[in-house]
C-alpha cells in the first residue's frame, strides 16, 4: 500500500516537473537591424520587476569558459549571472596576459599559457571590457547580469527565453556594435502564465563593422 | 679632437651591446623564460633592367642590376624574442643578404622592451637598444619584413636604409577600447643617438624601392667618391654628440584602424665631422593611415616630408640641404592564403641650398605590384613586379641620362622555421 503511495507521489512529482514549463511563459524575440537583416550574438536579459531579494543567485557553480584562440578570445561577447566562475584557458602556443579595468570586475592574469590560472568570479553585474597586453588587438566582453533570465541571438538574429514566470519585466539588449543613443535597448514587458510573447526589436542605426578575424601570425610586430 | 671622437664613436655600439650580451647569456640561468625563434631563407630569381645598383656603388634605385640578377640570395634572417622577465622582452634579429657588406650576419635589431602591466587605463611600454621608430605600417612581418610585397615603399625603404634609433622610447597608451570607448590613443617619445650620418643616403641618391636593411655595423657603397678613408657610408654613428628626439602620435581603433604622425629630429650639427663621416641636420614630418576592412581588404597611406643638411653654415642648417617628399598608396586584398597588392609611390626631393655644388632632383613615380601565396606555415612564394620612371638629375654626373626607366620583377621562396 505504502509503496503504491510512494509510485503514485513519484509520479506526481514528475508531473509536477514536466509540468512547470506548461505555466511558465515565454518570449520569442527578434533583433533586426535598420535594414531588417538579424543581428547575432545580442545578448538579451530579462530583468523581474518587483522581485524578491533572494531571487537570483545562480544554480550552477560550473565556470563559463572565455577561450583564447587564434590569438582572439572565444567568445567575443560572454554572458553570465552574478556570482558565475569564468575560466580563461589560453589555447594558444603564445603567451597571454589577461587584464580588465572595467568597474564590474579589475583583474589581471600574469602571462600564461594553457590553464594557469583558476576560474574568477564574477561578483558584480556590469559590463567587463577584456584585453590582453601582449596583443592590443584581442578584445572581448563580458556581461555580468543579476538575472537568470538571459540569452544571446542566433546568427539569424532569433532568440527564445522560456521558464520565466508570470511578472512585469524589463528587457535588456546590448552589443557592443550598437550604434544606438542608448548603450542598451530596452523594452518594457509584462507576462501572463502560460504566455508565448512574440517581440521584434528594430536598431533604428547602422551597425559598427563586425571584428575582423585576425591572422595567427606569430612573430608579427606591433610597432 | 676629432680623432678622440672618431674613436668615441668607434666604441659605443658595442658598449650597447654589453648588456644586451649580458642578457642573453644570463637567458639560460632565468627561470620561466620562453624563446622563440623565427628564422626564414628567402632565394630569389631576379630579372632586372637596372644598370647600376646603388649597392654596387651605382645610382640605380633597385636593389639588384644586370650584373646581379637571376639566381640571388634574397635574405637570410633569425628573429629572437626572449622573456626574460614576467614583463621584459629580448628582441635581436640578425641578417644576412649575401651581397658585399662589411659582415656577413650582421644585426638589425636588438632591443629590451618593458612593458608593465596596464593600470588605469594606461600602459606603458619602454624600449631601449636599436630598433625601428614606429613609423611603417607596411613592415609588420617577423624580421620587419613588409606584410603586403617584398619590396617596401619608397619611405620604409629608406627608414630601412638609414635610420634606427639607438636609444630610449617611451610609448604610453590610453586603452580606451577597454574603457568601454572607441579608440585607443598612444603618445611616444625617444631620444638617440648615433645616427648623425643619416640623410647621406637621401642626398647622394633619393629614394630608392627594395627590401635591404642596412644592418648596425654594415655599410652602403658610396656612389660618389669622397675623401673619407672608410670603404662605404657607415650610418650608425656618434659625430656631435648631440642627441635627436622624435615625439609621434598613434590614434587606433583596434583591428581596424591604424592613424599616426611623428616628428622626428636628429638634431645633428652639419658642421661636425669625425675624419670620415659628416654629421648630417634631418628633420622630418611623417604621417600615415591603415583601415582593413573585414573583408580582407587594407588601405595604407603613408607620406613623409622633410630636409637633411650638411657642412658647417651661418643658420647652422647646413651648407647643402636637400628637401625630400613622398607618398603611397597601397592597396591589398587576402584571398585565404593568397594576397595580392597594388601600390603606387611618389619619390621627391630637391636641392633647397647649394644646388650648384651638388644638384641633386628627383621626380620619380613607382608601381608596384606583388603576389602572396602562404603554401603552408612554413612555405610562402612571393612574385613583385616594379617599375620606376621620371627624372633623377644625379645621373647626369655620372654620364647617364636623367631620364630613368627601371623594371625589376622578382620570384622569391621562403622558407621559415
Amino acid at each position: 500500500m505504502f509503496k503504491r503511495l510512494n509510485l503514485l507521489l513519484w509520479f506526481a512529482c514528475c508531473w509536477l516537473a514536466a509540468a512547470t514549463p506548461v505555466w511558465a511563459a515565454r518570449i520569442e524575440l527578434d533583433v533586426l537591424d535598420h535594414e531588417g537583416h538579424g543581428v547575432a550574438d545580442v545578448v538579451v536579459v530579462a530583468l523581474l520587476q518587483n522581485a524578491t531579494a533572494t531571487a537570483g543567485a545562480p544554480a550552477s557553480r560550473s565556470p563559463a569558459i572565455m577561450d583564447q584562440a587564434g590569438r582572439q578570445f572565444v567568445p567575443h561577447v560572454l554572458v553570465v549571472q552574478t556570482g558565475t566562475p569564468v575560466a580563461f584557458p589560453n589555447s594558444d602556443s603564445v603567451a597571454h596576459q589577461v587584464y580588465s579595468f572595467s568597474a564590474a570586475k579589475r583583474f589581471q592574469l600574469s602571462l600564461y599559457r594553457g590553464h594557469a590560472h583558476p576560474p574568477l568570479v564574477f561578483d558584480q553585474p556590469g559590463l567587463v571590457v577584456l584585453g590582453c597586453n601582449i596583443h592590443d588587438d584581442m578584445l572581448a566582453y563580458i556581461y555580468v547580469t543579476p538575472s537568470p533570465y538571459f540569452a544571446k541571438t542566433a546568427a539569424d538574429g532569433k532568440l527564445v527565453l522560456d521558464d520565466l514566470p508570470a511578472g512585469n519585466y524589463e528587457l535588456r539588449l546590448w552589443n557592443p556594435r550598437f550604434n544606438e543613443p542608448q548603450a542598451e535597448l530596452t523594452r518594457a514587458v509584462r507576462l501572463q502564465t502560460e504566455q508565448r510573447l512574440a517581440l521584434n526589436v528594430r536598431l533604428t542605426r547602422a551597425l559598427a563593422p563586425e571584428p575582423r578575424p585576425k591572422p595567427a601570425k606569430p612573430g608579427w610586430n606591433d610597432y | 679632437m676629432t680623432t678622440d671622437r672618431a674613436a668615441f664613436d668607434r666604441q659605443l655600439p658595442s658598449w650597447l651591446a654589453a648588456p644586451v650580451l649580458i642578457l642573453v647569456a644570463s637567458v639560460p640561468y632565468a627561470q620561466e623564460v620562453k624563446h622563440e625563434f623565427h628564422a626564414q631563407i628567402d632565394l630569389r630569381w631576379v630579372a632586372t633592367d637596372v644598370e647600376r645598383s646603388f649597392t654596387d656603388g651605382g645610382l640605380g634605385l633597385g636593389r639588384f642590376d644586370e650584373g646581379h640578377q637571376d639566381l640571388q640570395l634574397g635574405r637570410a634572417f633569425l628573429d629572437y624574442r626572449g622573456r626574460l622577465a614576467e614583463t621584459i622582452d629580448l628582441q635581436v634579429t640578425l641578417d644576412a643578404y649575401g651581397d658585399a657588406d662589411k659582415n656577413p650576419i650582421d644585426v638589425s635589431e636588438a632591443f629590451l622592451e618593458w612593458r608593465p602591466y596596464p593600470a588605469a587605463g594606461w600602459r606603458w611600454r619602454t624600449r631601449l637598444g636599436a630598433f625601428y621608430p614606429p613609423i611603417s605600417l607596411e613592415n609588420r612581418g617577423p624580421g620587419w619584413q613588409s606584410a603586403y610585397s617584398i619590396s617596401s615603399s619608397a619611405i620604409n625603404t629608406w627608414i630601412a636604409e638609414e635610420i634606427r634609433t639607438i636609444g630610449a622610447e617611451v610609448n604610453a597608451t590610453w586603452l580606451g577600447s577597454r574603457l568601454g570607448k572607441t579608440v585607443d590613443v598612444s603618445l611616444i617619445a625617444a631620444v638617440y643617438g648615433w645616427n648623425d650620418p643619416m640623410g647621406v643616403v637621401i642626398f647622394e641618391r633619393s629614394w630608392a624601392i627594395h627590401d635591404r636593411q642596412t644592418a648596425l655595423f654594415g655599410h652602403l657603397p658610396k656612389m660618389f667618391p669622397q675623401g673619407s678613408g672608410r670603404a662605404g657610408l657607415e650610418l650608425f654613428h656618434e659625430i656631435d654628440d648631440r642627441a635627436g628626439y622624435y615625439a609621434g602620435v598613434q590614434i587606433s581603433w583596434p583591428e581596424r584602424v591604424v592613424l599616426r604622425a611623428l616628428h622626428y629630429d636628429n638634431r645633428g650639427d652639419p658642421a661636425a665631422f669625425n675624419g670620415y663621416e659628416s654629421a648630417w641636420l634631418s628633420r622630418f614630418d611623417s604621417a600615415g593611415l591603415r583601415v582593413e576592412w573585414p573583408s580582407d581588404w587594407t588601405l595604407i597611406l603613408q607620406w613623409m616630408g622633410g630636409d637633411t643638411g650638411v657642412g658647417p653654415s651661418d643658420d647652422g642648417r647646413g651648407l647643402l640641404i636637400v628637401d625630400y617628399d613622398s607618398y603611397f598608396a597601397l592597396l591589398s586584398r587576402a584571398f585565404g592564403a593568397h594576397r595580392l597588392t597594388l601600390r603606387f609611390d611618389d619619390l621627391a626631393t630637391e636641392s633647397s641650398r647649394g644646388a650648384q655644388f651638388f644638384n641633386n632632383y628627383q621626380d620619380v613615380d613607382g608601381w608596384t605590384l606583388a603576389y602572396l601565396f602562404e603554401l603552408d606555415d612554413h612555405w610562402q612564394l612571393a612574385a613583385e613586379a616594379l617599375q620606376l620612371r621620371g627624372e633623377l638629375a644625379q645621373r647626369s654626373r655620372m654620364g647617364l641620362d636623367p631620364q630613368l626607366r627601371e623594371r625589376t620583377f622578382q620570384l622569391a621562396i621562403r622558407y621559415a622555421f
